[in-house]
Order: structure tokens, then sequence, then C-alpha cells
């Protein structure tokens, strides 16, 4: 299996920065930042259907790759504002309509409050990347994230490479450097993700307490 | 094309001007400084053996098939194993050897792995 283009280009980046470094050891750092960024951004999110019943509060559920994170929300499908289809970040916790529940492992979520009948919950949850690695070495993960993403990824790689000890690409700066432009793209995709991708839709980064147009 | 032990074999004895059998540095000899060479590395770039920091450290012989394995090591760095195989067979203690050449060939080694290119 191969990589895509985009994971091509990113890796290409990467190793024209860093004379002397291991594609094996770029891998690793690459799977690091992913992680991290995965869970600062919530970028990856999937919402998953589950069939409640009366006298059960807590139900497993599985996701077709990576591992649940953070649960988003919960609702009844029922709901004329959400269903299956509808883009995972509009289930938000303390919505209305939503139902109030956590996630205490990743794939075990807990409702508050036993339903009343049967019936189709959806749960929005973030995903992050986790074991099994493929054979290109990397985690599995959209494809989208890496072409969207990529110039943060890069400098995030960038800076935890050159923060290892005694190799020739060591450099604390340099690391500094990619470090800061990093955390400045992880915090811009972080805005953009909350407003889902809407232009201007949220010009507020703080205080999130004046936001009213988040729930 | 990645580099074999045997083409190690050949071009260690290349540069020490020991061309013609029976060696005065044996292939057997050579195998096993090549085996130090990983234990070197492991001390002063872990990344470059991470393959094996769950597995034992490889070894190496002058047989056939020994000769015919592949180093297991990112090829940006063959000359730096070489330069450590160079250095261990100038460091014996023959008439031929010179311990300035030995050392100059163990600091290219460390230089390889460690010392900044920009």
């Amino acid at each position: 299996m191969a990589n895509s283009p985009a994971v091509d280009r990113l890796l290409d980046n990467i190793r024209i920065n860093l004379p002397g470094a291991t594609d094996n050891t770029i891998l690793l750092e690459v799977f690091n930042t992913l992680k991290d960024w995965c869970k600062w951004t919530k970028n990856w999110q999937l919402t998953v259907e589950l069939e409640v019943q009366p006298g059960c509060r807590v139900y497993m559920f599985a996701v077709p790759a990576g591992k649940p994170e953070f649960l988003l929300g919960v609702a009844p499908k029922k709901d004329g504002a959400v269903d299956g289809t509808d883009p995972p970040s509009q289930i938000s916790p303390g919505g209305p309509g939503r139902v109030a529940a956590t996630m205490p492992e990743p794939g075990k979520l807990v409702l508050q409050y036993e339903p009343n009948e049967p019936q189709t919950y959806c749960a929005s949850v973030s995903l992050n990347v986790t074991d099994p690695i493929l054979r290109t070495g990397l985690p599995v993960f959209p494809d989208w994230l890496i072409e969207q993403h990529d110039e943060a990824l890069k400098e995030g790689t960038l800076s935890r490479m050159m923060f290892q000890a005694s190799k020739p690409y060591t450099s604390l700066q340099g690391a500094q450097y990619h470090g800061v432009n990093y955390r400045k793209l992880r915090n811009e995709a972080r805005n953009s993700i909350n407003t889902g991708y809407v232009y201007g839709g949220q010009r507020w980064m703080f205080p999130q307490t004046v936001n009213r147009r988040r729930y | 094309m990645a580099k074999t032990v045997g083409n190690l074999m050949d071009e260690v004895h290349v540069l020490l001007q020991d061309l013609i059998p029976e060696y005065r540095y044996s292939e057997a000899d050579i195998a096993i400084y090549l085996g130090d060479a990983f234990l070197e590395i492991r001390r002063v770039r872990p990344d470059l053996v991470r393959a094996f920091f769950r597995t034992d450290y490889p070894s190496f012989d002058a047989t056939t098939t020994g000769k015919a394995a592949v180093i297991p090591i990112d090829q940006m760095y063959y000359t730096a194993v070489r330069d450590y195989v160079l250095s261990m067979c100038q460091l014996r203690d023959d008439e031929n050897n010179q311990d300035a050449r030995s050392m100059a060939f163990k600091q290219m080694f460390l230089a390889k792995l460690t010392t900044a290119v920009a």
C-alpha cells in the first residue's frame, strides 16, 4: 500500500529540512504530531448510531478506524436537527435536545439517565490515531486531513525532530521556531473546526464565554 | 542497491591495501567489527537502530550467506559504518598500523553520525 501524493509531499517537505534523518524516525514523529493534532483540534470526527434500550445506561461502540477520544455530544436520531448525515460538530453537549452522557473509556458510552423507550441515538466523537501502523509506517487517518493541514503537520514534525538530542538535525532554535508556527496553525485550525469551516462564522477565539453562536 | 556485508569487506580490504588472500584482516574479524559498530551506533544514534529495540542486535559472519546479507542500516550511513570497521582494523597492534589513522576513522565515524551538516 502506497502513500497518497499528499502524504508523500509532506514527507518530502520534512526530509529536505532534516539532513541525516531516517524515514523511520520521521514517521515516528509524524505519528506523534498527528496524535497531538487530533487531540487538540478534534479535526477527525465521526457520528455513530446506537440502539438504546430502557434499563441500560452503558453502551459499547466501535469505530472503523482510529480511537474515540472525546465525546462531542449525543442526541436522539429522531430529533429533526440531528441525524447520521449531519455534520458531527452540530451535536454539541448542552445544546437543545441533547442527551447527557459521558465516555469514561474509548468506545464506552454512559448515559446519565436510562432511556424511556427503545430508540436510536447519534453519538458524535472525535477520533485520534492509534495502532496498528500500516506497512507505510503511518497509522490510518483520512487523507483530507493531510491535504488540508500539511503545513501545520510539517511544522509540528520538524519541531519534534529538531528537539531530539545529539542528531545532525538537532536545533533548539529551529525546534522553537517550528513549534511556535505549529501551535499557531493548530489554534487557527481548531477555531476553523469549531465553526465548521465557515468563513467568518466565528470571529471570537477568546473569551469563549461571550460566544453566543457556539451552541 | 543496498550494500551487503560482502561489499563492505571488499571495500575495507581495498582501503587497507589488503587485497591478496590470506588477508591480514580476515573476513571473520571484519564481521566482528561490523557487529561492534551497531553497538556503538546504538549508543550515539539510537534512532538508526530502532528496528532492534525489541530484538537482538544483528550479528554478522563471513560465510557465503552471511556475506550476501544486507547491512541493516539506512544507506546514507553506510560509510560511517565502514569508517568504524576501518578504525577497528587499524587499531590492532600490527606493525603496519597507525594509531593516528585509526583515530581519524573513528572521528569520521562519529562526525558522520552526530555533527550538524549546516
